[in-house]
């Protein structure tokens, strides 16, 4: 008693809401990087070694370079919220397993410095971080970001890039079970369809992934797919060529779904996926690149604020 | 903890039980006039220790026999004691400390005077042609509607009854949780889903009339039919209120030290945890235990310190999460983010007023953002704006 007269107990002053859903930044990173898991050994399995080198490096690259820029920006380190962990690991996903060191250097660093704490960090990035890293070195090392051009000890083929220089037939070489397996060339993460697959579902079985995006993503894929293909059936492959070829399984459940900048509102979320999947297909026929998949997502985002627009009535607003 | 539940039922709360006798008790003080009692003055049950300037909120009352022994802006104290003599009045036993009013045949204008008189607040009793009575649970964990519905049916149409000479309705509504039996006479009882937030007023209008507007009707919670008829029954002032603590209703005299509520319901909390006055989701967190209930507190909560994140200063990663949740359709993320960097015009744009501060924004924010508070500051400014224009405007006319 005479210790509560010296020191009166201190009770926790906050506004409401008391409560919690108890789902918070680093929860939900953590459960992003588990639920790229299974693809992440896929593509060791497939790529051996060479792929677990590029994966580490990319994330050992992203968290070193997000405390640097913390320090520079005098801030509090926010690298224990995984964030950068996860945006190394996808920009992984997006390049072949025998890219040069310092090519995943240089994405990794450029992913985080300047598709994220340039705009202030997590929140305030326009592009999801990851495409962002990826396409600048993409576009400015071609060959070296290339899955076709530094995988040539494989047996794997690409088959978007058979469709685009050899036509309909050579695509046809991969079967749909072989390109679901991730028996097919590309992204070292990024082909690994079924395991990403299961990754997605399992973040909305969770309630970690609202399924908005996605899967208007992958229904804007298929559409426009199965418009194409029906408009010209001796030349364009069946929608689900598009579905499980490149990286639309990873945009579709991991990248177009970047928080910061893809939109809030159900109709916005629906508007962008759709937008996004119906682009990936419109640059694959029409575009110079064999997958247009991150552009198209980069091309999304740049019209979030537009589709944020897309919101419902306030309550009792006429 | 396990993952709260949302339900607005909460079961068997047990009978209403009588809350604890304090030694002290603290009146809380909601604008009411300071100068009405002086110190040491001696006090009894039902005598006036505060009055409002205001029209349309209740005088303040002590409930017990003592004597007043500190008055501050915020609270009169009382410290209970040995009843004293009222000068004036021969302590006749078992005859009562205040001369009881009755309310029967007065005029509407003499009935809000006489309400203001015995503490009870008029404002909330506005003329309408349609009274709706929530009978919902205000929160999760909060029994207390419910409790009320079914144990105290006579006190609360008493109470109807004097509401309905202050409404003046055409139509008289019940709104009671969906597979509920709870009727009181002169009301039609219509089912509503018993999940928060459909406990909240505009909700249950928009529920039983089809409208989003507050237009044309007045919503009375059955606490306040309960106060109102407790005071139609024994035209004594009104000092006490039902409120749920720890699974248990209790009737509480107004003023009694949150600790000693606690205490009689045998919760400990320890410190970092968070004491509220009210439910989970909208009650006032406590910084000290001797505060004392107020009028119209319907529930005591304690929320333990590990049962949840706590709150951060993290920016919005804009998950939307907010916004999926949001009854008033408005985008929290948004309008908090606003009103963090003071644009206090654009949280205007986004509706800002349309929020009906329900809190599930704040229970579902990944980035653990205080929404909420973002969203009532933000209120509060454009409201502060507001009125400094009018004055302006007042001034140069
Ligand atoms: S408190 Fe939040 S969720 Fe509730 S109405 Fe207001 S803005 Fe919407
Ligand atoms: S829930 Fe929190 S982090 Fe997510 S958008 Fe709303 S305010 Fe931002």
């Amino acid at each position: 008693m005479a210790k509560e007269a010296t020191a009166p107990t201190l009770y926790t002053v906050a506004a409401p809401p008391h409560w919690h859903c108890g789902r918070t930044v680093t929860g939900v990173m953590q459960q992003y990087i588990l639920a790229l898991v299974p693809a992440a050994v896929m593509a060791v399995v497939y790529y051996g070694l060479p792929a677990l080198r590029v994966m580490a490096l990319s994330c050992a690259t992203a968290v070193a370079v997000e405390a640097l820029c913390c320090r520079v920006m005098d801030r509090e380190s926010s690298v224990d919220d995984f964030h950068a962990v996860l945006v190394g690991l996808l920009l992984a996903f997006l390049l072949p397993a025998m890219a040069p060191w310092w090519l995943v250097v240089m994405g990794s660093a450029l992913a985080i410095i300047i598709g994220k704490m340039f705009f202030g960090g997590l929140g305030g990035n326009p592009l999801c971080p990851a495409v962002v890293g990826w396409a600048i070195v993409a576009l400015s090392w071609k060959t070296q970001a290339d899955p076709d051009a530094m995988v040539l000890s494989t047996m794997l083929v690409n088959p978007l890039t058979q469709l685009k220089y050899l036509g309909l037939e050579a695509a046809g070489q991969v079967s749909l079970t072989d390109m679901l397996l991730g028996r097919q060339l590309g992204g070292l993460g990024a082909t690994q369809v079924l395991a990403l697959f299961a990754g997605g579902f399992y973040l909305i079985s969770r309630g970690l992934l609202r399924c908005y995006v996605p899967l208007a993503f992958l229904a804007g894929v298929l559409l426009a797919g199965l418009a194409f293909s029906l408009a010209d059936p001796g030349a364009q492959p069946g929608p689900l060529f598009h579905l499980f070829t490149g990286s639309v399984v990873l945009a579709a459940f991991f990248l177009a779904t970047d928080p910061s900048s893809s939109p809030v509102t159900r109709p916005g979320m629906v508007a962008f996926g759709l937008t996004a999947g119906v682009m990936t297909v419109l640059i694959r026929v029409y575009g110079i690149y064999p997958d247009g998949t991150p552009f198209a997502v980069l091309f999304a985002a740049l019209f979030t604020p537009v589709f944020d627009l897309l919101r419902p009535k306030p309550f009792g607003a006429r | 903890m396990t993952k709260p539940t949302f339900s607005l039922l909460t079961g068997d709360s047990g009978p209403v039980q009588a809350g604890p006798e304090s030694g002290v008790v603290r009146i809380p003080l909601r604008g009411h006039s300071t100068k009405t009692i002086k110190k040491k003055e001696a006090v009894n049950p039902g005598t006036l220790v505060a009055g409002h300037p205001g029209p349309s909120v209740g005088d303040a009352h002590s409930p017990v026999r003592g004597v007043v022994t500190d008055i501050n802006d915020f609270e009169i104290v009382i410290t209970a004691g040995t009843p004293r003599p009222t000068p004036g009045r021969p302590a006749e036993p078992g005859a009562p400390d205040v001369e009881p009013v009755s309310l029967d045949g007065l005029s509407r204008d003499d009935l809000k005077k006489a309400l203001k008189g015995l503490g009870v607040s008029p404002s909330a009793f506005l003329k309408a042609p349609t009274l709706i009575v929530n009978g919902l649970n205000p929160e999760p964990g909060t029994g207390v509607a419910e409790v009320l519905l079914a144990q105290c049916k006579a006190t609360l149409e008493k109470g109807l009854s004097v509401a309905q000479r202050l409404v003046e309705p055409a139509t008289v509504l019940l709104a009671v949780p969906a597979g509920s039996s709870a009727t009181l006479a002169a009301c039609t009882a219509k089912p509503v889903a018993p999940v928060y937030p459909n406990s909240l007023d505009p909700l249950v209008v928009k529920a039983l009339t089809g409208k989003e507007s507050m237009g044309g009707v007045t919503v009375v919670s059955v606490m306040d039919l309960y106060g109102l008829g407790r005071v139609a029954e024994t035209g004594l002032p009104l000092t006490e209120t039902v409120l749920t603590v720890g699974g248990k209703a209790l009737v509480v005299k107004v003023g009694t030290p949150l600790a000693d509520v606690l205490e009689l319901a045998g919760i400990a909390p320890a410190p970092g945890d968070r004491v509220v006055a009210g439910g989970p989701l909208r009650g006032q967190a406590v910084a000290a235990l001797d505060r004392g209930v107020a009028k119209g507190d319907y529930a005591l909560t304690v929320v333990p310190e590990a049962a949840f994140p706590p709150v951060t200063d993290k920016a919005c990663i804009n998950c939307g999460e907010c916004a999926l949740v949001c009854p008033s359709r408005i985008l929290p993320g948004f309008v908090s983010r606003f009103v963090e960097f003071k644009m206090f015009d654009k949280a205007k744009d986004y509706h800002i007023e349309a929020c009906m501060e329900c809190g599930l924004c704040g229970y579902v924010c990944t980035a653990r953002r205080p929404l909420l508070q973002f969203i009532r500051l933000g209120k509060q400014t454009l409201e502060l704006q507001a009125s400094a224009l009018t004055a302006c405007r007042l001034q140069g006319e």
